[in-house]
């Protein structure tokens, strides 16, 4: 369980004093639509690539792309942590990016559309070094028609 | 990951987040986000369980109806641990998974590591072949190596360290971590095509316990600890043995995100 109290002690230690500042005066937030027209992209931070791609290096601050039409069996995992489960991933890849769930709740007419492109950075980056990265993310989304993204850990 | 989705909203994109570790996101604290109570590296809660998943992600887009935020909403499901029945056999030994190569204690096995190892991946080879086609897919690849030249790379490294790297184009640490993290894959992706193993702990308990493989991996890190190479040191700090597999955890400093 990801709780704190279940985390081994130096993960532990790390995790409550990790800086997460920087975000502090930002408080966007935009109206709501109905659900059943949202064009939906993932952002996972599980440094997934594309089997070609190049691997993420440690300290990463880019991104890969994931097209939506991805071949489950042609995306990998090239994280630097060791402190995370791999197993759920290898076994599923809607553990982490659920990119088949969004293709069915689209077909049922729950989601709008599920984008053409979806993203992936390392997230052993702090948010603040990724901004570059995530401009250049949202222009592809917002040129691709996306109206949402969806987040997703490891 | 809180602060990436207060940057997607200030592009004018809503979002909505799995959150895995609260306390992150409280600090961060962006517009929508559902903090599930599942293990690091399974947000979405369980493996080729469809309809769990898509509870979660229900629950993640229902935050996007609402009117102001910022929103954490906690998901109260819980996902459940492996299968108790099957790994209770396996670990009475009612289920006998795979008859691996006795581990004789280190010194014995550094010995003859390189065919410890290629006896110990061929015992396993049927097993990883069945996950494959069950899965239709493995995530093997990341070192651009076959599995046994990976494992090849891998002993050599232990027994010297100035053993040439397959792979030219990325720097020998790095060709080092990628080779070792497919064998760990080639290892999981085979023991959890058998019952008794659906629980990630018992997973890797096995891994860093009971195999040839993970006592070169414990050796392995033990190199690179006293190594007096930058990378390596990074390493054997935090990036070859799981922290709850280490008696030491203070050493830890990288995280999953």
């Amino acid at each position: 369980m990801a709780r704190l109290d279940s985390i081994p002690g130096g993960e532990k230690k790390m995790m409550i004093e990790l800086d997460c500042s920087g975000f502090e005066n930002r408080r966007p937030f935009i109206a709501p639509k109905p659900l059943k027209d949202r064009r939906i992209s993932i952002l996972s931070t599980a440094a997934l690539n594309l089997r070609d791609d190049a691997v993420y290096q440690r300290g990463a601050t880019d991104f890969r792309v994931i097209p939506g039409d991805v071949d489950p069996g042609d995306v990998v995992m090239s994280h630097v942590s060791v402190n995370f489960d791999r197993t759920g991933f290898q076994q599923d890849i809607n553990i982490c990016f659920p990119i088949e769930r969004l293709h069915e709740m689209a077909g049922d007419g729950i989601i709008g559309s599920v984008a053409n492109f979806h993203f992936t950075v390392s997230g052993a980056a702090h948010p603040l070094e990724l901004e570059d990265s995530a401009h250049a993310i949202a222009q592809t989304m917002k040129a691709d028609a996306v109206d949402t993204v969806l987040l997703v850990p490891i | 990951m809180g602060g990436l989705a207060t940057i997607f909203e200030e592009e004018g994109l809503a979002t909505t987040q799995i959150s895995l570790i609260r306390l992150h996101t409280e600090k961060t604290n962006p517009p929508r986000a559902l903090w599930v109570p599942f293990e690091l590296g399974r947000p979405l809660g369980v493996p080729n369980d469809a309809a769990f998943q898509t509870r979660v992600l229900t629950a993640a887009f229902e935050l996007l109806d609402a009117d102001s935020g910022p929103l954490l909403t906690d998901y109260l499901e819980e996902a459940p641990e492996g299968d108790p029945e099957t790994d209770e056999e396996a670990m009475t030994g009612m289920v006998c998974p795979i008859s691996l190569p006795k581990v004789e204690g280190a010194g014995a096995l550094m010995n003859e590591l390189s065919q410890s190892l290629t006896r110990e991946i061929n015992s396993l080879a049927p097993w990883y072949d069945l996950a494959v086609r069950k899965r239709g897919r493995t995530t093997i690849g990341p070192s651009g190596l076959e599995i046994e030249d990976a494992a090849k790379f891998f002993a050599a490294f232990i027994e010297n360290q100035q053993a040439p790297a397959p792979r030219d184009d990325l720097a020998k640490g790095r060709v080092l971590k990628l080779a070792y993290e497919d064998l760990k894959a080639y290892y999981t992706e085979a023991i959890t095509a058998q019952p008794g193993y659906g629980a990630s702990l018992r997973v890797e308990n096995w891994l860093f316990n009971e195999t040839v493989f993970g006592q070169a991996l414990w050796k392995l890190r033990e190199i690179c600890r006293a190594s007096d190479d930058e990378y390596y040191i990074y390493l054997g700090r935090n990036s070859i043995i799981p922290d709850r597999q280490i008696n030491a955890p203070e050493d830890s400093t990288e995280r999953a995100g």
